[in-house]
C-alpha cells in the first residue's frame, strides 16, 4: 500500500472515530442504566440528521447553529417515548424490550420515507468542501469540526455522569436500582432523562454526520450497528471504554475499506463475533457503568 | 411516631406478613428479632415503600404512608440501611455517601452531616475516593450506615448490619449507631444477632413466619425462657 494512501487512511480513521464515539456513548447510556438494547438509536440519529437538514434546506439555518436544536428536540422526543412508551414494558424480559425498539425504529424509517422520500439528500453550507492539506493528506474542515464536537459532548456527558447530583443518580440506578429508590431517586423519571439523553446524543451525531456525508431514512441501521459492536469491544457502560472501542473499531473499518472495500460490512460483524469469543467483557473489561 | 396496623404483604400470591401490628415512639430504639425468613426485612422494605402492602395501614407521624412511593417516605423522613449493604460498587466512597443526601437542599447542614459521618467512621475519611465495590465488608458496612445517615432521617431503619462480619467490626459499628442514638435519632433495629440487639433496644417485636408473635421491654424478652431457648441458644 502505498504511504499517502496509509496516512490518510489514519486521518479519516481518527475522523470517523470521534462521530463514532459520539453516537455509540448514547447507546451505551441506554442499554447500561436501562438494560435496552435500543434499537431506534440508529432512526433517532437519521431524525436528528433530517432536522438538520431542513433547518437549512427550507430556513437556511447553519447546520453546525442547528446541532443544540436537533439535540432539543430528540432529547423531549426520547423523554416522551421512554415515559409513555418503552416504560409500560421496562419490568418484561430485555426481548420484549428489544422487540418494542425494533417496531419503533421500523416505524420511524418507514415515516420518514413516507414524508420525505427515501431519495439521499445533502446538507451543502459554502464551507461544506473546504479542508487543508498536511503535506498530501487532505483534511476536511467540517469533519475536522465534527471530530471535536463530538469529543466535546462526549466529555461534557462525563463530566454531567460523575459530578453532578442528577449523573450521580443515572449511574446510581444503573448499579443498584433498590438502593438508588432508598435514596429517594425517581425511577421512571430517571429512566426517561437517561433515554431522552442517548436520545439526544444520537441526534446530534445525526447532525454532524449530515454535514460530511449524504442522509437517506434508512442511513441510521449501520450505525445502530457500529454502536452495538463498539460497546461490545469497549465494555458495557464505560465512557472511557467505549471511547477506547470507537477507536479500534474507526481503525478496522477504514482500513478494511482501503483493503477490501467489498467486505466492509462484514469485517464489522467478523470483529463483533471474534470479541464476544475471545474477550466477551470487552477490551476495557468493566461490567458496568463507571 | 410511626404506627403500624393489621399489616399485610404478599409477594404475588405468597404471603410473608399477616396481621402485623407495631409502633415506634419518638427517640425509641426497637428492635425486630427472628429467624431467617420471617419477614422482617419485607416489614422494612413495606415502610420505606419500596414494596406496596396488600391491606393495613403505616402512619409516620399521623400521616398515612403505606403505598406511597419510596422517595416520598423518605421525604417525610424514613431512611433504611439495606440488607446487604446495597452500596453502588462502581462509585467511590463519597459518592455512595452523599448519595445519601439526594433529596435534600440544605447544603450547609449536609456539609455538617457528612463531617459528622467521617467523624464517626474515620475509615471512610481515608477511603473518600475509593470505589465502594474495593472496601472490606465491614468498610462497605460502615458506607452503607453512613449513606443511611446522610439522608438525615427522622426514623432510621438498620437491617442486619452485623451479617458476615467479624464480632471486633460488629461492634465498632454498633458503637457507632449508639452515637447516632444518643443524638436522639429513633432506631429501628432488624438483627439476626438476637443479644446484640436486645442489648441495644428499648423494646422489641418478635416476628416468627409473618407474625407478631411476642413484643415487651427488651430486658423483659431477654430473661423470656422462650426467647432464651428459640434464639439465645441458653
Amino acid at each position: 500500500m502505498e504511504s499517502l494512501q496509509f496516512t490518510q487512511g489514519i486521518v479519516n480513521a481518527i475522523l470517523l472515530s470521534g462521530t463514532l464515539a459520539l453516537v455509540a456513548i448514547g447507546f451505551s447510556i441506554v442499554w447500561g442504566i436501562l438494560n435496552i438494547i435500543n434499537l431506534a438509536h440508529g432512526a433517532f440519529l437519521m431524525v436528528g440528521a433530517y432536522i438538520t437538514y431542513w433547518l437549512f434546506t427550507l430556513y437556511g439555518i447553519d447546520p453546525f447553529l442547528s446541532l443544540p436544536i436537533s439535540m432539543a428536540i430528540m432529547f423531549v422526543v426520547g423523554y416522551l417515548v421512554q415515559r409513555y412508551l418503552i416504560n409500560m414494558v421496562i419490568r418484561a424480559p430485555l426481548l420484549v424490550t428489544f422487540l418494542l425498539t425494533f417496531a419503533l425504529e421500523i416505524v420511524i424509517i418507514n415515516l420518514a420515507t413516507f414524508f420525505w422520500k427515501g431519495d439521499l439528500r445533502s446538507v451543502t453550507p459554502d464551507y461544506a468542501g473546504l479542508g487543508f492539506s498536511l503535506g498530501n493528506v487532505q483534511v476536511p474542515y467540517v469533519r475536522l469540526a465534527a471530530f471535536f464536537i463530538s469529543l466535546i459532548l462526549t466529555g461534557l456527558l462525563h463530566v454531567f455522569m460523575t459530578y453532578t447530583k442528577t449523573g450521580n443518580a443515572i449511574r446510581a440506578t444503573g448499579m443498584d436500582i433498590d438502593a438508588a429508590r432508598l435514596q429517594g431517586v425517581r425511577i421512571p423519571q430517571t429512566y426517561a432523562l437517561t433515554y431522552a439523553l442517548g436520545t439526544a446524543l444520537a441526534a446530534g451525531a445525526g447532525t454532524l454526520i449530515s454535514i460530511s456525508f449524504p442522509i437517506d431514512p434508512t442511513m441510521g441501521g449501520a450505525y445502530t450497528l457500529r454502536a452495538f459492536v463498539i460497546c461490545v469491544l469497549g465494555g458495557l457502560g464505560s465512557i472511557p471504554g467505549v471511547m477506547m472501542g470507537s477507536v479500534v473499531f474507526a481503525f478496522i473499518e477504514v482500513f478494511s475499506g482501503i483493503w477490501f472495500p467489498s467486505l466492509k460490512d462484514a469485517i464489522a460483524l467478523l470483529v463483533l463475533v471474534l470479541v464476544l469469543i475471545v474477550r466477551p467483557s470487552g477490551i476495557a473489561g468493566k461490567a458496568f457503568y463507571h | 411516631m410511626l404506627k403500624i396496623t393489621d399489616l399485610n404483604v404478599a409477594y404475588g400470591e405468597v404471603q410473608v406478613l399477616w396481621d402485623v401490628n407495631m409502633e415506634i415512639h419518638e427517640s425509641e430504639v426497637v428492635a425486630l428479632i427472628g429467624a431467617n425468613g420471617a419477614g422482617k426485612s419485607t416489614l422494612l422494605y413495606t415502610i420505606s415503600g419500596l414494596l406496596k402492602p396488600k391491606s393495613g395501614s403505616i402512619q409516620f407521624n399521623g400521616t398515612e404512608i403505606a403505598g406511597l412511593p419510596a422517595d416520598e417516605i423518605l421525604r417525610l423522613g424514613i431512611g433504611q440501611v439495606p440488607q446487604g449493604r446495597h452500596l453502588f460498587a462502581g462509585m467511590t466512597v463519597k459518592e455512595n455517601i452523599m448519595m445519601g443526601a439526594y433529596l435534600r437542599k440544605d447544603k450547609q447542614k449536609v456539609k455538617e452531616d457528612f463531617d459528622f459521618v467521617l467523624d464517626l467512621f474515620p475509615r471512610m475519611g481515608e477511603r473518600l475516593n475509593q470505589p465502594a465495590g474495593s472496601l472490606s465488608g465491614g468498610e462497605q458496612q460502615m458506607c452503607a450506615v453512613a449513606r443511611g445517615l446522610m439522608a438525615a432521617p427522622k426514623l432510621l431503619l438498620v437491617d442486619e448490619l452485623s451479617l458476615g462480619l467479624a464480632p471486633l467490626v460488629v461492634e465498632n459499628i454498633y458503637n457507632a449507631v449508639e452515637k447516632v442514638i444518643q443524638r436522639g435519632m429513633t432506631v429501628l433495629i432488624v438483627e439476626q444477632d438476637v443479644f446484640l440487639a436486645l442489648e441495644q433496644a428499648d423494646r422489641a417485636y418478635v416476628l416468627d413466619v409473618g407474625r407478631i408473635v411476642m413484643s415487651g421491654p427488651a430486658d423483659e424478652l431477654m430473661e423470656n425462657p422462650r426467647i432464651k431457648e428459640a434464639y439465645l441458644g441458653i
